[in-house]
């Protein structure tokens, strides 16, 4: 009798609603919202890629060929926002989604409707900033950065694209309420904080960074509209306002923005790389309270932003010493990485070869970031392609590599199946060199003087724009891959483990593979023996 | 039943490649006036802001590659050495508080090694006074002005347009059919490099801009100056410059300011003072005389139109 | 006792309503929730108060 009530009671947790409408436009389940952000984020990963070729088609070769300079200007405004805020961002959001819960022991995310609510408003968000291409005047052309006065000469699209900013702020926000209620209030009995996984740490420290700065950069974009539509003149000088104002305001919200894009992608990288090393995480506090100060300290460096915009020698002065600080915390964590596989045993799946290939290519990334820190070399680095590499190492071999290795990581737990391991190897170099081949050359672009933002260039610069260029279709086909490998994983493939990998260890991995829809409807026992962090003395 | 026991390398190589390319950035400091193909490296210039500028690059790039050949390196060592395929057994300690202070304070002092000369150079930057010249630049969509505003105490008159010039523009529109490899000066190649009137300057003299812009932000940057300074509408920014060598130096608009922001370049020509003076007084006589034919014209045979 | 209400709860409520009803069938679950709504107002404040005093940063700037 117990057993077959034990049954039912499996039979119950692993019960999907019925009808497609009623399982993902109505879900509030954090494993389904959580497959929703991440296929939104793969689409839009692939909307955004496509916007970056046209681009690298255009530069291939000097000349004007294939499209002209405002068409190719909004290509990078939306590739920007596109990118930043329907791929990285929803992608952290839904791995947020699916492993938070799981990792400390919760049976859901403290507000599962508003959990939906921030998922379904995406869609239309990028609905309105997407439609914007095919309206008079074409989409936004000023730059994801939105400076005024340029980004006032828009037509249509300033008030869609504001629309759709605002909305997904209100997404984000929603979220990483969500995401802090969670974590403070619904971790099972036992689950210190100190005791909690590396990711789950990033992602509460991530939300109070969103909570602080969405709002800002929701403030910055209803100060554009007004400037616009209602007659107010805050960045109009001519009004008496001021256009450095705006880059202030926006950059206050930029920074943090980019520490949002890649703390996340450090707790990802801090799951794995154990987890392969069959060897703890190195210095686990020591992590956290890195975590927590570049965190704190990404609110008091924006200006580094905007070196040239006439700042009194004070402001430059300030802004590059905390600029250069930053890199302190940042190296303890890549010190850190490199200690716990040091004496480890280390295998190389998938998932070890992106978060490998992210510690050092993210590394490179933030060298460049210390080099444009120096506010007099910046006088030369500013607005040219080395910025531009820069933020493509960090964001690309940074970012998305993380998330591509977390897929890997956790798509038997998601799916049941294990993805093929050849596969996903080949996706692995492919991936790593054409994404060198494309962005690595940019540095020496920007240092030879090549600008942001133009669609032509001088023929010195073309050697290096074509190799770029040939890069940057290997890396985008490359990604088709993933793709197919993703897909493949989701309808069949070899059966999962509830552990899955040989060194995993914490709550997510006592689950059965697939996760039944509810887990931990009951709060778990926890033994500190199944946590990687479980021993405080330590 | 881990079936995932393979063997990878990748990292030690990847390490090697990147030594060798940084290396000969590092080898491939030269002073050009304009961007070479295949160039490497940031120019050293021709003031002395680009040289101490071009000085701390250097300095903070040897920094990274170093610290960069060390933590790449000691990956590389331990995916040789620490793999589970070779029989690797897994350490458990998993902490130490004093690697931690050390490497916290090794890279504190690190960067403050660094900050000292990059404060003074912003220091010197920063120092517009006991300058000889004032140049005012505004910057629009998509030209630059420039106002010889004072030159050794005298103001000047002299105010004109600097515009792409006309080789360049009409081989840029899509479809022209032109080729960008043709537009040259002098053998040397300068598609959207060159400009219908460039701004003249002296050598050897502290010449202050005022800068400034009259509809969207631009930014004037001459690479071989060694600075860029946004031109803000409603904003007026300073700068200055002491140019050590005569030359014709070219360099492009470095703010996004719409469709045309890519084709708005910049060229200065710097000769002796001699020379120079020559060319205001030459340029102020024509300003005269066309000042004189319009007079003329307006008070002439014709009635003024509405 | 816990089980059976869950259980019932699952076949008998509609969709997104299950996921919730079978979050507050455990006592621990239910006092944690009322807790965690409490924190979301709180944050809530808080971006508002941040967005409305950027806004009036930029009115009291000029």
């Amino acid at each position: 009798m117990a057993t077959t009530h034990a049954d039912h009671h499996d039979d119950h947790h692993d019960h999907k609603p019925s009808g497609f409408f009623q399982r993902w436009v109505l879900s509030t389940n954090h494993k389904d919202i959580g497959t929703l952000y991440l296929v939104f984020a793969l689409i839009m990963f692939l909307v955004g890629g496509a916007m970056a070729l046209i681009i690298r088609a255009e530069l291939f070769q000097p000349g004007l060929q294939l499209v002209d300079p405002e068409f190719f200007n909004q290509m990078t405004t939306m590739h920007a926002l596109v990118m930043i805020f329907g791929a990285v961002m929803p992608a952290f959001v839904g791995l947020a989604n699916w492993m938070v819960p799981l990792m400390i022991g919760a049976p859901d995310m403290a507000l599962p409707r508003m959990n939906n609510w921030s998922f379904w408003i995406m869609p239309f968000a990028f609905g309105l900033l997407l439609l914007t291409l095919f309206v008079p005047g074409g989409g936004p052309a000023g730059g994801w950065t939105l400076y005024p006065p340029l980004s006032l000469q828009g037509g249509n699209n300033v008030a869609m694209t504001i629309f759709a900013i605002h909305m997904m702020g209100v997404s984000s926000i929603m979220g990483a309420i969500n995401i802090i209620a969670t974590i403070l209030n619904m971790r099972a009995p036992g689950m210190d904080l100190l005791k909690m996984p590396i990711f789950v740490w990033a992602w509460l420290i991530t939300a109070f960074l969103l909570i602080a700065v969405m709002p800002v950069l929701a403030g910055a974009v209803t100060m554009l509209l007004t400037d616009k539509f209602f007659l107010t003149s805050f960045f109009n000088a001519a009004g008496g306002g001021d256009p450095v104002m705006f880059q202030h305001i926006f950059w206050f919200f930029g920074h943090p923005e980019v520490y949002i894009m890649i703390l996340p992608a450090f707790g990802v990288v801090s799951e794995i790389i154990p987890t392969f090393a069959r060897k703890p995480l190195f210095g686990y506090q020591a992590m956290v309270y890195a975590t927590a100060s570049i965190a704190f300290l990404s609110f008091i460096v924006w200006a580094h932003h905007m070196f040239t915009v006439g700042m009194p020698m004070g402001g430059e002065l300030f802004f590059m010493y905390a600029t250069m600080l930053i890199a302190v915390p940042t190296g303890v964590k890549v010190f850190n990485w490199v200690s716990t596989i040091w004496k480890g045993s280390m295998t190389f799946e998938t998932p070890m070869l992106f978060a490998l290939g992210f510690v050092v290519l993210f590394t490179i990334g933030g060298f460049s970031g210390l080099m444009l820190a120096i506010v007099p070399a910046d006088f030369q680095y500013h607005d040219t392609y080395f910025v531009v590499a820069h933020f493509h190492y960090v964001l690309v071999t940074g970012a998305v590599f993380s998330i591509m290795a977390a897929a890997y990581f956790w798509l038997p737990k998601w799916t049941g199946h294990m993805y093929n391991e050849t596969l996903g190897k080949v996706h692995f170099w492919l991936s790593a060199i054409s994404v060198n081949v494309l962005f690595f050359p940019q540095h020496f672009l920007g240092l030879a003087g090549m600008p942001r933002r133009i669609p032509d260039y001088n023929v010195a610069f073309a050697d290096f724009n074509m190799i770029s260029t040939i890069g940057g279709f290997a890396f985008g086909f490359s990604q088709l891959l993933f793709v197919y490998i993703v897909w493949q994983t989701a309808r069949g493939g070899q059966k999962a483990t509830a552990g899955v990998w040989e060194g995993a260890k914490g709550l997510e991995w006592t689950v059965p593979s697939p996760a039944p829809h509810h887990t931990f409807s009951t709060p778990p026992a926890i033994d500190d023996s199944m946590l990687a962090h479980g021993n405080t003395a330590h | 039943m881990n079936r995932f026991n393979r063997d990878d390398g990748m990292k030690q190589s990847f390490g090697i490649k990147v030594a060798l390319g940084l290396g000969l950035l590092l080898m491939s400091a030269m002073a050009w006036g304009n961007p070479e193909p295949w160039q490497l490296n940031m120019t050293e210039g021709v003031t002395q802001s680009a040289a101490e500028v071009h000085n701390l690059h250097m300095i903070i790039l040897w920094i990274c590659v170093v610290i960069g050949l060390i933590v790449f390196g000691a990956m590389a060592v331990a995916i040789v050495r620490f793999r589970k395929s070779k029989g690797a057994v897994a350490a458990t300690w998993s902490h130490n508080t004093t690697a931690e202070i050390i490497w916290t304070v090794i890279p504190v002092l690190i960067l403050l090694a660094v900050a000292w000369p990059a404060t003074s150079t912003i220091f010197r930057m920063a120092d517009t006074t006991e300058s000889e010249m004032t140049v005012k630049i505004t910057g629009y969509q998509w030209m630059w002005r420039y106002e010889i505003v004072n030159y050794k105490g005298q103001d000047g008159q002299l105010n004109f347009v600097s515009r792409l010039d006309r080789d360049s523009d009409q081989t840029r529109q899509r479809g022209s059919g032109k080729n960008p490899a043709d537009v040259q000066v002098d053998g040397e190649n300068v598609y959207l490099l060159n400009v219908d009137r460039p701004l003249v300057l002296p050598t050897d003299t502290k010449i202050r801009f005022v800068i400034t812009a009259d509809d969207v932000i631009h930014s004037w940057w001459v690479p071989v100056l060694g600075w860029k300074q946004d031109a803000i509408p409603g904003v007026i920014n300073e700068s200055w410059t002491l140019i050590q060598k005569p030359g014709v130096y070219r360099g492009q608009c470095a703010e996004l300011c719409g469709k045309d922001h890519g084709f708005m370049p910049i060229v200065v020509k710097a000769v002796p003072p001699a020379e120079f003076e020559q060319w205001l007084a030459t340029e102020q006589l024509k300003l005269d005389e066309a000042a004189r034919t319009a007079q003329n014209a307006a008070s002439g045979a014709s009635p003024a139109k509405g | 006792m816990a089980t059976r209400l869950t259980e019932e709860a699952c076949f008998r409520a509609p969709t997104g309503e299950r996921d919730i009803e079978i979050m507050t069938d455990s006592e621990t679950i239910q006092r944690q929730r009322a807790a965690a709504l409490r924190t979301v107002w709180i944050l809530a404040a808080v971006a508002l108060l941040v967005y409305v005093g950027f806004i009036a940063s930029g009115v009291l700037a000029r």
